[in-house]
């Protein structure tokens, strides 16, 4: 077992050098490829992180009637929290609310003055959602409770909002999976060449006696290498990439929420070696399938 | 040793072997004769298990390869030693390489690799070119390292396609001779061949094809 994995190795480095021209091929294949599935992968990351940002600020405002008492309201709000899709729910009582307006507006004694010494403004249940698709059904549920005068929440902007971080997860996903399909069969191609070149080798391999886990070790660990090395060049490129990118932008687009590259590097980097790992290993077993089973 | 039994291998509408019958005992040496596309390389073929006949059965050391499962296919041909008209070396390994690596593919310790692959080169008499390409090789040195690469595992059989066909008769004739030497160790040894002198000098058993059909199966036989 031993002595196959090393002559595999030792096997493996010497096709390489040997077919220098097609391992660069294949590698920088691996790299363009991984290179842009980083990018795929950073960008949905990013994307992620906009869409729950901004699905978290959504939120939903219940008014309450205006006889209904604070230990009323409480256990509304105690009731509120347990059904699904709702995060948080705070109690804005009366006052609360008046002190709200007078901050904004500036000067309390004035505003108390223009509404004629009664304080107008209605107590209120702040729901904060944990996610949007809830919003219709905790409103109904809100609706059917005792003591709500009216739930307001922006209802077609919740839609609209879903539309485009759905769409623009779905498209990230579907092209991250095209992309990683295509770079396995560029891969595949590519070591398919090298093979193809070795395939006289390889018949008499057979001929010999050699078992088919004799002939394919040596190229699965070619493969594996090259996809290996491939990635690290990836690795690299996207690194400083959008080390770059996340400098520039802060400057030039400061309220975009990219996120932080150590936050998200790391799994990137794991991602991306393991995918070139795994495409060079496969592919290569891929092509040289077809030399054997003839 | 060998044994085909009713064998038939049809390629389309061409029958390149009907109804083969034939019996090769161990340590035999027997030749293969007849005209261009008369079937022997596709009966060699069938004893290595590179192809199946499509009617029929062949079984090899009493085993039937007919029915045996792909994976036993190697274990099969460690036990045979082939020899080509285009000896088939691996070009970018020495001599030495081409011979060593059919005792690495089997598992063989480097030690005892070392010992048997100087043994047989100097039955070939090549220990001196031990650390040369094949391309630094004349055809007949080349086709002394196949035999020798064929022989180091001491295989019960040696298939030899036309081992003499790109060689001048007198390399021709040590090629034979080293055969020979390796039948008279107890090795079944078939060789396909054009080569009429050879056989009627060596006097071996010879089997003659002729569209597929085997017409002729004689001790001590002449070429025709
Ligand atoms: N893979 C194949 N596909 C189609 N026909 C084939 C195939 N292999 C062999 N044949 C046919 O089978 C017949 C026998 O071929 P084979 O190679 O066995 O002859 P041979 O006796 O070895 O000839 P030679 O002396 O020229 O080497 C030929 O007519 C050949 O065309
Ligand atoms: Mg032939």
């Amino acid at each position: 077992m031993m002595k196959c994995l090393a002559h595999s190795v030792r096997e493996a480095f010497i096709s390489i050098r040997r077919n220098a021209v097609m391992s660069l091929v294949a590698m920088s294949t691996a790299t363009f490829c991984l290179v842009l599935f980083g990018a795929m992968l950073i960008l949905s990351a990013n994307l992620n992180a906009l869409a729950s940002e901004v699905e978290e600020q959504v939120e939903m405002t219940i008014y309450l009637e205006d006889e209904v008492e604070e230990a009323h309201a409480l256990t509304l709000a105690e009731q509120l929290v347990t059904v699904a899709g709702v995060r948080d729910v705070t109690y804005v009582s009366k006052e609360e609310a008046l002190e709200r307006l007078c901050e904004r507006l500036g000067d309390q004694g004035a505003v108390l003055g223009a509404v004629g010494g009664t304080n107008p403004l209605p107590a209120s249940l702040e729901v904060g959602l944990a996610w949007p698709e809830a919003a219709d059904e905790i409103a109904e549920v809100a609706r059917a409770m005792g003591g709500v005068d009216e739930v307001i929440y922006a209802q077609s902007l919740f839609e609209q909002l879903l539309a485009v971080t759905g769409f623009l997860r779905l498209t990230g996903y579907v092209l991250v999976s095209a992309l990683l399909v295509a770079a396995a069969c560029l891969i595949a191609n590519a070591i398919r060449l090298t093979i193809f070149a070795r395939r006289r080798e390889i018949a008499i391999m057979r001929l010999v006696g050699a078992t088919d886990g004799y002939i394919k070790g040596p190229f699965a660990v070619e493969g594996l290498l090259l996809g290996l090395v491939g990635a690290l060049v990836a690795v690299l490129l996207v690194s400083y990439g959008y080390a770059w990118l996340v400098d520039n932008l802060r400057f030039t687009i400061p309220f975009l929420p990219l996120v932080p590259v150590d936050e998200i590097m790391d799994t990137t980097r794991l991602i991306l070696l393991g995918a070139g790992a795994f495409m060079g290993f496969s592919g290569s077993l891929m092509g040289v399938r077809r030399f054997l089973h003839n | 040793m060998i044994r085909m039994i009713n064998v038939w291998k049809t390629f389309g509408e061409q029958h390149a072997l009907q109804d083969v019958n034939l019996h090769v005992q161990k340590g035999e040496f027997v030749f293969l004769v007849g005209p261009s596309g008369a079937g022997k390389t596709t009966l060699v073929r069938m004893v290595y298990r590179e192809d199946t006949p499509t009617q029929g059965r062949v079984i090899i050391g009493g085993q039937d390869t007919t029915r045996m499962h792909r994976k036993y296919i190697p274990l099969l041909r460690r036990n045979i030693g082939m020899v080509f008209q285009d000896f088939k070396l691996l070009p970018d390994k020495t001599v030495y390489e081409n011979i060593a690596f059919v005792l690495q593919v089997t598992g063989v310790s480097g030690r005892d690799i070392k010992r048997r692959v100087r043994n047989v080169l100097s039955l070939v008499s090549l220990s001196d070119k031990a650390d040369q390409r094949p391309d630094q090789l004349s055809g007949g040195e080349q086709q002394r390292v196949a035999v020798a690469r064929a022989m180091v595992r001491d295989p019960g059989i040696i298939l030899a396609d036309e081992p003499t066909g790109n060689l001048d008769p007198a390399t021709a004739r040590d090629i034979v001779g080293l055969l020979e030497e390796i039948n008279r160790l107890g090795c079944t040894v078939v060789m396909a061949t054009h080569a009429q002198p050879l056989v009627d000098t060596m006097r071996k058993r010879v089997v003659e094809l002729v569209e597929g059909c085997l017409i002729r199966d004689q001790e001590r036989g002449y070429y025709s």
